[in-house]
């Protein structure tokens, strides 16, 4: 099961989709992170999380749609694909703050220096790589899952992960270069 | 697809940095926030849109609806049932031997007490319950018999006002019970005697042994009173400021007086160490300053020149829920009465502008400590904001009060110039008992205490009387009231509170906005 996706209690589980604020503590940090990689700014990616979670709340209280979500995986799933969509979408318009950009060590500064440096690369690739390394490697979805959410094909997404292995392999081989 | 190599592994160690970067508290709350202030904005939008439509329909249905009735029911007489109701009552009365639903105990009749409320009760409730609205008659005014400390206080001290009188309890509604220690206070009783009580006995009446520390819940020892009348011609003065001093001069106790003109201070409340007594006591407003010293229990001060409120009334009204499983009934009642809470402060009140800011906590292990928001003119916001909100969690039985106090106390604009400064607590269980959550409490209260701001608990009905002793000391020392949920018939036996004097009943959104209303008119 993907990560994050959990609650076998189907009483909790109704009881949280009910809830906005129950979703937002569950999925924040997920649909956080998506925002912060995709957006690399902290208060843009800070509005696009609100944007996400208020898009989420318009779709529990769609009254022509009573029954939005069939199961938590499915509302896991409908959470990136718009987090991504909603990034692009800001990130198109002219109107992004170009003041605070996001610390180039964002990641470092969190966590042990060596990982979170990797981790700093990885984000730092273009977009589709990015993405889908985090969707594969971090939310443990499968290719055919990944494909979905983002409306592309198994193939396209095996090929992009394989070349964002390939950057990814490259970089770090410079990086040891440059250290020895 | 798997890429389990050693370039896979290593990836996916790296993006476990990931956990680290979180968001912050505030950002979910500015998020809920926004969800809340769109609600309202749609919510205005359709009103208007649909208040065309709502004109016509309604009409056609009121006319439709007085044809069906004049058909259907032409001998309908709404006093029948009524008549049966007072019917039932007056049968429950005599069975009692009362003219009401009143019931004395004698004092030294003990201890199964508990026994005879909850055979009264159940023959009461058995009368009524075939009323088809589910109405059932009590008393809301009790004795208590458990403890001779308590009796010979109440004996003392309790008026028996309104003894004898009855409420109508509908069963669909919640209701609270007030007992205001400030008000009821008899020297070195009250709170003392309740520790007494608490050591040999519980809520419940049965023989637990509950063990408090020696030197007061959660290090405040309040038996040592002194009450302060400001009156400036005659007329109470809000707002005062009280400071007691002790004999090096040094302040050690600072309250504000209430909207009657009294403020409380306490002897060696926080620190029985030191010499804290207080010798002499200066207050002051508006430029005018009256020092008295500190001989009796009871003191008026005339603060004559100081002018009298006479600007805009604003209330600061908070409510800090506690929002773990256990209070969800307590938080739906709250979800659904705060908005006819608020109108009735606005209508009873002319004029009056009140910030609502409402704050929730549970504790270290759930998904927050404290989800504070902030003080808001636009209360639709905040009541936005209370209904996006549900309780979740269990766990131990301890919980962040203390977090949540000082949340409240120090994280809050609290306004300087409010009539009055509300602070419900709503609650079931206390925080734990360790010497930083007591230095939190201490903290929160003093600095309650010097801001004006009154607390006023609201526990559950069922709360054990570790939670009942610390609400009780946390109103009393603030100037606020101790305020209960009551259960109904059915559950009577937790609900007799053997800890209290005689206590009213009172319907949920009445008892709240009578208690809001005392601190304002």
């Amino acid at each position: 099961m993907p990560k994050g996706g959990v609650s076998p209690d189907a009483d909790l589980r109704s009881d949280i989709c009910s809830d906005i604020s129950a979703l937002i503590d569950r999925y924040s940090d997920m649909v956080y992170h998506l925002c912060i990689i995709n957006m690399k700014h902290q208060y843009d990616a800070e509005d696009a999380y609100q944007d996400v979670f208020l898009k989420l709340h318009l779709k529990l209280n769609n009254k022509d749609d009573t029954d939005p979500f069939e199961n938590e995986e499915h509302i896991k799933a409908w959470l990136i694909r718009v987090t991504i969509n909603q990034c692009k979408t800001m990130k198109n318009t002219a109107s992004r703050r170009n003041d605070v950009q996001l610390d180039e060590n964002f990641i470092s500064s969190a966590s042990d220096p060596y990982h979170a440096g990797i981790a700093d690369y990885i984000l730092e690739l273009p977009d589709k790589y990015h993405q889908v390394i985090y969707l594969f490697y971090y939310e443990q979805y499968s290719t055919n899952e990944i494909a979905d959410m983002l409306s592309r094909s198994d193939g396209a997404i095996r090929t992009a992960l394989t070349r964002a292995r390939k950057l990814i392999k490259k970089i770090l081989e410079r990086r040891s270069k440059d250290e020895t | 697809m798997k890429h389990d190599d050693s370039l896979g592994l290593l990836i996916k160690e790296s993006l476990k940095s990931l956990d680290n970067i979180k968001p912050d508290e505030s950002l979910k709350a500015k998020t809920l926030e926004r969800i809340a202030k769109y609600n309202l904005t749609q919510t205005t939008a359709k009103r208007s849109r649909l208040n065309y439509k709502r004109i016509s329909s309604v009409a056609a249905m009121f006319i439709l609806m007085c044809i069906t009735f004049s058909i259907l029911c032409p001998k309908y007489t709404p006093q029948k049932e009524f008549n049966h109701y007072n019917d039932n009552l007056s049968t429950c009365s005599q069975s009692c031997g009362n003219n009401t639903a009143y019931y004395d105990h004698s004092y030294n009749k003990s201890p199964n007490l508990i026994d005879d409320f909850v055979e009264f009760f159940n023959y009461s409730g058995k009368a009524l319950m075939t009323d088809k609205e589910k109405k059932s008659t009590v008393s809301y005014s009790y004795y208590n018999s458990f403890n001779s400390n308590i009796i010979s206080c109440l004996e003392d001290g309790i008026s028996n006002e309104n003894v004898g009188e009855s409420i109508v309890i509908d069963e669909s509604n919640k209701y609270i019970g007030e007992w205001n220690d400030n008000k009821n206070w008899v020297s070195s009783c009250s709170l003392k005697s309740l520790s007494a009580l608490s050591s040999s006995i519980d809520s419940s009446g049965s023989s637990t042994v509950i063990k408090l520390p020696t030197d007061g819940v959660f290090g405040m020892t309040l038996t040592d009173r002194i009450k302060i009348s400001v009156i400036s011609n005659g007329i109470p003065v809000n707002r005062a400021t009280v400071i007691g001093y002790n004999e090096k001069d040094c302040a050690v106790y600072k309250a504000v007086s209430d909207n009657n003109g009294r403020a409380y201070l306490f002897n060696n409340v926080f620190d029985k160490s030191a010499d804290n007594k207080i010798k002499y006591i200066e207050v002051s407003k508006n430029d005018v300053t009256e020092t008295i010293n500190a001989g009796a229990d009871i003191i008026d001060v005339d603060l004559s020149g100081t002018a009298v409120e006479a600007d805009e009334k604003i209330l600061d009204l908070m409510f800090i829920i506690n929002t773990k499983s256990s209070m969800k009934d307590e938080f739906e009642t709250i979800k659904n009465s705060i908005s006819d809470i608020i109108q009735n402060i606005r209508s009873q009140n002319p004029g009056i502008k009140v910030r609502l800011s409402i704050n929730f906590y549970r504790d270290k292990s759930e998904l927050y400590l404290t989800r504070p928001f902030k003080f808001f003119e636009n209360t639709d916001i905040a009541i936005n904001i209370m209904k996006s909100q549900s309780c979740l969690g269990s766990g131990d039985y301890e919980e962040a009060l203390d977090y949540a106090l000082v949340n409240a106390v120090y994280e809050h604009s609290w306004s300087d110039n409010a009539y009055a400064k509300l602070l419900f607590v709503m609650n079931d269980s206390p925080p734990r008992q360790t010497v930083e959550a007591n230095a939190r409490i201490i903290d929160a209260v003093k600095t309650a205490t010097e801001q004006g701001i009154r607390i006023i608990p609201v526990t559950s009905s069922g709360t054990d009387t570790v939670t009942e002793f610390l609400a009780r000391s946390l109103a009393t020392a603030t100037g606020g009231t101790y305020t209960f949920f009551y259960k109904n018939a059915g559950d009577i036996k937790y609900d007799v509170k053997n800890t209290v004097g005689n206590f009213k009943l009172y319907e949920f959104t009445e008892g709240i906005t009578k208690i809001i209303n005392e601190y304002l008119q």
